[in-house]
């Protein structure tokens, strides 16, 4: 469901971004054009003749502002604001557009103040809407085409709490006041609620960060958690220790590609020493998380086959098994015979590995 | 955008906890520091909501300075309910004894100064001392003492933490004990 949410964002967005503005631009001003001549000249004979009056009284009443302080004004200089910024460039643009934003809202803000709007908005006695302007404000303040910040998503409590609060110091004929003392145990408490909740949407990023930190956390199960839930359990990604397992085979593949058989066999002799020189080199190949010292590689020479090695990647990081838990893949070395081939030091080496078992609980047993 | 895994339980549990919070604590202030029940309620919110921003506030700063090892515990524990085996996981317990403590008292002297920063900002610093005081001086000795210690603030904050403290180590205990008897049935 988040995803679905996710792509119709990212379509909104990127959907905003291929309209035409300057044909948008240029629609809004013909039309601009005709409704002043409708005004004047035509609209009152027109309308109802087609019976459009009906539909475009309400919708003219609601849109004309009838005094000139209203919210109407507020948004129509928004409104033009915005409108002489896309004509303009640089930061002439930004200058003007943010003039826009600044009479955007309050006039927003006022609207929301009407009597019908207000019923709608009120949610068990609390009116929200100095936190829809809050988010306004945070978009206007933080946020760039592209991307919305964290600071955006944590401020937004703190600013709906001042936007919430500001009626409370002012007197009547717009004069600075301080608030009665019970009106300041209220004023707290909603700050200090707003304050909580930005500290609840900060422990959100950390826990984002935390996991692009330790990325493998995400595999693993987490129903027991007192703090995080797992919105898909059933969905988790693959652990990225089977990346890193992946990784080895081409390392082990390139390192015994241009041995003789008997260096192969010394080379497995000291195998211990041969598969931390791996883990260094598979460590260096793999994008560089602070999770990465928590994966160990080990090997082990089969008993009694000539020859097979087990490469076993232990978890040593947090993890909900009580045991911890592994990887293992085993590969047969042998010997190529080529017998036509008549250079004997290019006789080659194939190392063919199976697939990889695991997650295994527990800890590997200790090599022989 | 949107995250798969998200704090929502911390959130859950820190609600649950801060209500049952101020409601325990409203109770002792509406007992002992003369408000009405309207009011002290709204005090234990404003302390408890004031004592657990200071400590989110305090707990981010931390976050930044812990070593890494202690840093892996912590989140081992925030996302399995557990530790691990690193090289810290010896001192984990002593960490939590002491951690618990500091948070009692760094609780309990948040909620004091709180307490007093509140009562400032309502204007009911300069306000008389309550009249019990004065009765008590005519009785018995002992009575006076007891009649004395419950007027101070501290006293009372210090009940207050230490009801609600209890209250939320009994919910834990009783998360513990559920959750045991998940992992055994």
């Amino acid at each position: 469901m988040i995803d679905a949410l996710n792509l119709i964002l990212i379509n909104i967005i990127s959907v905003l971004g291929v309209l035409p503005w300057r044909l948008i631009l240029f629609i809004l001003i013909v039309l601009f054009v005709f409704s002043v001549i409708f005004k004047f000249g035509i609209r009152f004979p027109l309308l109802t003749l087609f019976g459009l009056k009906e539909v475009f009284e309400p919708l003219a009443k609601a849109v004309i502002p009838t005094k000139a302080d209203s919210w109407q004004s507020l948004i129509w200089i928004s409104i033009f604001s915005w409108i002489t910024s896309l004509l303009l460039e640089g930061y002439y643009q930004v200058i003007v557009a943010s003039i826009g934003w600044i009479f955007l809202i309050p006039g927003f803000h006022w609207f929301m103040h009407g009597d019908k709007i207000k019923k709608v908005l009120t949610i068990n006695q609390i009116f929200i809407a100095p936190w829809i302007t809050g988010a306004v404000v945070c978009l206007f303040l933080f946020a760039s085409p592209t991307e919305v910040p964290r600071i955006a998503f944590v401020s937004w409590p703190i600013i709906s709490a001042v936007i919430a609060g500001l009626p409370k110091f002012i007197k009547s004929g717009s004069e600075f006041k301080i608030p009665a003392p019970p009106d300041r145990l209220e004023l707290s408490i909603l700050l200090l609620f707003n304050l909580l909740l930005s500290c609840w949407i900060q422990f959100c990023f950390s826990t984002q960060v935390w996991l692009t930190q330790y990325p493998t956390l995400r595999a693993d199960d987490m129903s027991n958690s007192a703090f995080v839930v797992q919105l898909n359990p059933q969905d988790r990604p693959r652990s990225r220790g089977v990346d890193i397992l992946n990784e080895v085979e081409p390392l082990l593949q390139s390192e015994l590609a241009n041995k003789s058989w008997s260096q192969v066999e010394r080379w497995l002799l000291d195998f211990n020493q041969q598969v931390s020189t791996l883990q260094t080199a598979v460590m260096n190949q793999i994008p560089g998380f602070p999770e990465n010292s928590l994966w160990r590689l080990e090997g082990r020479v089969l008993p009694g086959r000539e020859y097979a090695v087990q490469l076993l990647l232990i978890w040593q990081g947090p993890t909900a098994d009580a045991n911890g838990y592994y990887f293992s893949k085993t590969c047969e070395i042998n010997q190529r015979r080529q017998v036509p081939n008549p250079k004997p030091t290019q006789i080659g080496v194939d190392v063919q590995c199976g697939t990889i078992e695991g997650p295994i609980s527990g800890v590997p047993e200790p090599t022989q | 955008m949107i995250d798969s895994i998200l704090p929502l339980r911390a959130i859950v549990f820190q609600m649950l906890f801060l209500l049952v919070t101020i409601a325990l604590e409203g109770l002792v202030f509406f007992k002992n520091l003369n408000l009405d029940y309207k009011t002290s309620m709204r005090y234990a919110a404003v302390l408890n909501l004031f004592s657990t921003f200071l400590g989110w506030v305090i707990f981010f700063e931390i976050n930044l300075f812990l070593p890494e090892d202690i840093q892996r515990q912590f989140i081992s524990y925030i996302f399995f309910d557990r530790f691990f085996p690193n090289p810290w996981f010896a001192a984990v317990t002593p960490i939590i004894v002491i951690t618990s403590l500091a948070i009692f008292i760094g609780t309990f002297l948040l909620e004091l100064n709180g307490l007093e920063l509140l009562e400032y900002l309502l204007d009911k610093s300069k306000n008389p001392p309550a009249p019990t005081e004065h009765i008590a001086r005519f009785q018995g000795r002992r009575d006076q003492i007891i009649r004395f210690q419950a007027n101070t603030k501290a006293y009372t904050v210090l009940v207050a933490n230490a009801a609600s403290f209890s209250a939320i180590l009994l919910l834990l205990i009783i998360r513990w004990i559920e959750q045991n008897q998940r992992v055994s049935g």
